[in-house]
């Protein structure tokens, strides 16, 4: 038996072993290399462009330029009207122009607890409220006697004014051509909020 | 003395359904994760059919599921037995609970010195100062406040400790008798300890899966084995983490309140389709929608990130097909927040990883090394850069996060995302309840 012809079983090289030459994402041979931490985002990008052959671009030349950081401590914002060159009668309404009305801070005044809703039907025909109106319902006030009120009647949302009155509690419409809902002990009723606005667009 | 509230909703999702629809009220109500999968909340009549009627689920759903509880389990596997008890079934309707959530943490707010919105539904609250009331009723006034003013039923847990906080609260909502609400600062130590008998270690805030094992080999069991256990063993085993909680729940606080959310280092939008998607054209649109929206966050929190990756797989439970997943990432010189360059970066990935005749099933794209924006380098090579540290590109994604923010999601868009038309790979909503709260002609209407 010739021992040197005996084939290695440990170390070296194994044939076809490891990746293939050049099945990297670059097609060729690749080189480990040193280059300054600050400059490595830069060539990693370029070399991702390169590799997706795109147009070769160029690594840009280092001259001595200067990287400078812009100052952006201070802030000065110019009114749009301040150069505006008025010509004739200053108007006497400038002094005045920081106050608008905001809608909302009048009708909606908790508007965490408030929804909106949408009115079907004219069962609230006498009170102003009108089929496609929308509400404002404010679930956190408390639903008084001569209120309007959403009430869950069976599970169904409903608009009404709610009566407290010594003889029984009463949902009753603003229209003649409904009837009262009496709220009967038992029966499943929740008042799910007040209404505290009534919306239109006319 | 700290002391501390955890107030949190109960089957927070399931309960805005109910609020704006009191006819659920006596019925079982289950909400559904994305693409209608799993069951992600259940309303407490839901909850007690599954345990009346229990199914061995075996494996699957989230990583949160337990073979033994219906939470987060496939829905397919309970729809049987929901259905014959007229179950009403939701797709998720995030802009209804993120618009009650802030609603909730708003009101919350205003019952504390300070506030700790800690997830979508749980709020800490610092109620240090106020011993001299009675926390009780305070804590039920809290209730009354958030059941009247939004619908929405809460618990209420008080301790010296955030840790214990969370205990409390855990034990208000497992007990009837607390109505809700507990304060463990009105019991004496051989009560509360009482209590934390009854909590497995594995329910104690912070306490994962695994690290609930390891404890256990270590025979601490319950709440209270660990309140007693060796702080120097514990610490040699785990970490100062773990030490800290075993002071906390010895009623020293050691944990304060975090008041502002720390800005994300990675922002990752994914989804799975509403349906396998085979071209390349919906892929795209799907990837690109995303990454929008990543931007957007990432603009949200004042950021620019120097990484995108785009990552494509296709169903990993379809045996019989081949599964494939891939990702590609691309640096960029200068970091940005700019939408149109990261869609072109992104669309540029996705040529890198995707593959013809393949049914993808989810897509996914992560913004990472994320920076503030603030004073940045200026580019020395490219005097003008159109995408970073450019005032008028800048000013163009200021308009249309405004647009959107003011008009609705995806009111204004890049072209990529694909247009308005229902996309196939758009996320199953079948179940989805109107936005009552959010868009005008989907309120809730009155008769």
């Amino acid at each position: 038996m010739d021992k040197h012809k005996k084939i290695l079983t440990h170390g070296g090289k194994r044939e076809g072993a490891g990746r293939k030459m050049g099945s990297g994402k670059f097609g060729e041979q690749t080189k480990v290399m040193r280059v300054p931490e600050s400059k490595v985002a830069m060539i990693k990008t370029w070399l991702e462009k390169a590799a997706n052959q795109q147009e070769v671009i160029e690594l840009p030349q280092f001259s001595n330029a200067q990287a400078f950081r812009p100052d952006f401590s201070t802030h000065y914002e110019m009114g749009l009207y301040s150069h505006k060159v008025v010509a004739g009668f200053p108007s006497p309404a400038d002094d005045n122009l920081e106050q608008t009305i905001d809608l909302n801070t009048h009708f909606i005044k908790k508007p965490e607890t408030t929804f909106l809703v949408k009115v079907q039907g004219d069962s609230m025909k006498k009170a102003g409220i009108y089929p496609g109106d929308l509400l404002a319902v404010d679930r956190s006030a408390e639903p008084k006697d001569g209120k309007i009120v959403i009430a869950a009647i069976d599970g169904e949302m409903t608009v009404k004014r709610l009566s407290v009155k010594s003889t029984g509690t009463w949902l009753m419409p603003e229209n003649d051509r409904y009837d009262p809902i009496p709220v009967r002990e038992g029966s499943d009723l929740v008042i799910w909020g007040v209404v505290v606005s009534v919306l239109r667009s006319v | 003395m700290p002391i501390y509230a955890l107030v949190d909703a109960n089957s927070f999702y399931a309960s805005c359904e109910i609020a704006f629809n009191p006819k659920l009220e006596n019925r079982p109500v289950v909400v559904l994760s994305n693409n209608d999968g799993c069951i992600v909340a259940a309303n407490q009549i839901a909850k007690d059919l599954a345990k009346r009627f229990p199914i061995h689920y075996g494996s699957g759903g989230y990583q949160a599921a337990k073979p033994s509880s219906m939470m987060f389990q496939p829905y397919f596997k309970v729809e049987k037995m929901l259905k014959r008890f007229d179950t009403a079934v939701f797709s998720s309707n995030y802009e209804l609970y993120g618009d009650m959530s802030s609603r909730m943490h708003r009101l919350l707010g205003e019952f504390a010195s300070a506030q700790e919105i800690y997830s979508i539904d749980e709020s800490f609250l610092d109620l240090s100062g106020m011993q001299k009331w009675n926390l009780t009723d305070y804590g039920h006034r809290i209730q009354q406040t958030i059941k009247q003013g939004l619908g929405l039923p809460v618990a209420v847990g008080i301790a010296t400790s955030k840790t214990l906080a969370k205990l409390a609260n855990h034990l208000a909502k497992k007990h009837q008798g607390y109505q809700g609400v507990l304060d463990l600062t009105a019991l004496s130590e051989p009560v509360v300890n009482h209590l934390l008998r009854q909590v497995s270690v594995g329910d104690v805030w912070g306490i994962g899966k695994k690290l609930a094992l390891q404890l256990n080999e270590m025979k601490i069991e319950t709440a209270l084995d660990l309140k007693y256990s060796n702080l120097k063993s514990l610490r040699k085993r785990f970490s100062v983490v773990m030490e800290r909680l075993v002071l906390e729940l010895n009623g020293q606080a050691c944990l304060s309140l975090e008041e502002s959310t720390p800005t994300k280092q990675q922002i990752l939008t994914s989804r799975s389709f509403g349906q396998p998607v085979t071209d390349f054209e919906s892929l795209a649109q799907a990837v690109a929608s995303y990454t929008a929206r990543a931007a957007q966050k990432l603009r949200a929190q004042d950021g620019l990130c120097q990484y995108i990756s785009v990552f494509i797989r296709t169903n990993p439970f379809q045996v019989a097909k081949p599964f494939y997943q891939n990702q590609h990432t691309y640096g960029l010189v200068y970091p940005t927040n700019h939408t149109g360059l990261l869609l072109t970066m992104a669309k540029r990935a996705l040529n890198r990883i995707w593959q013809p005749g393949l049914a993808y099933h989810k897509a996914g794209v992560c913004l990472s090394d994320i920076h503030p924006k603030g004073a940045m380098q200026l580019d020395v090579f490219a005097p003008n850069p159109r995408f970073s540290a450019n005032p008028k590109s800048d000013a163009l994604m200021k308009v249309v996060d405004q647009v959107n923010q003011q008009m609705g999601r995806g009111t204004m868009q890049f072209a990529a995302e694909g247009l308005r038309a229902k996309k196939p790979w758009q996320m199953r909503r079948d179940l989805c309840s109107p936005r009552y709260t959010t868009r005008i002609d989907e309120v809730l209407t009155v008769w």
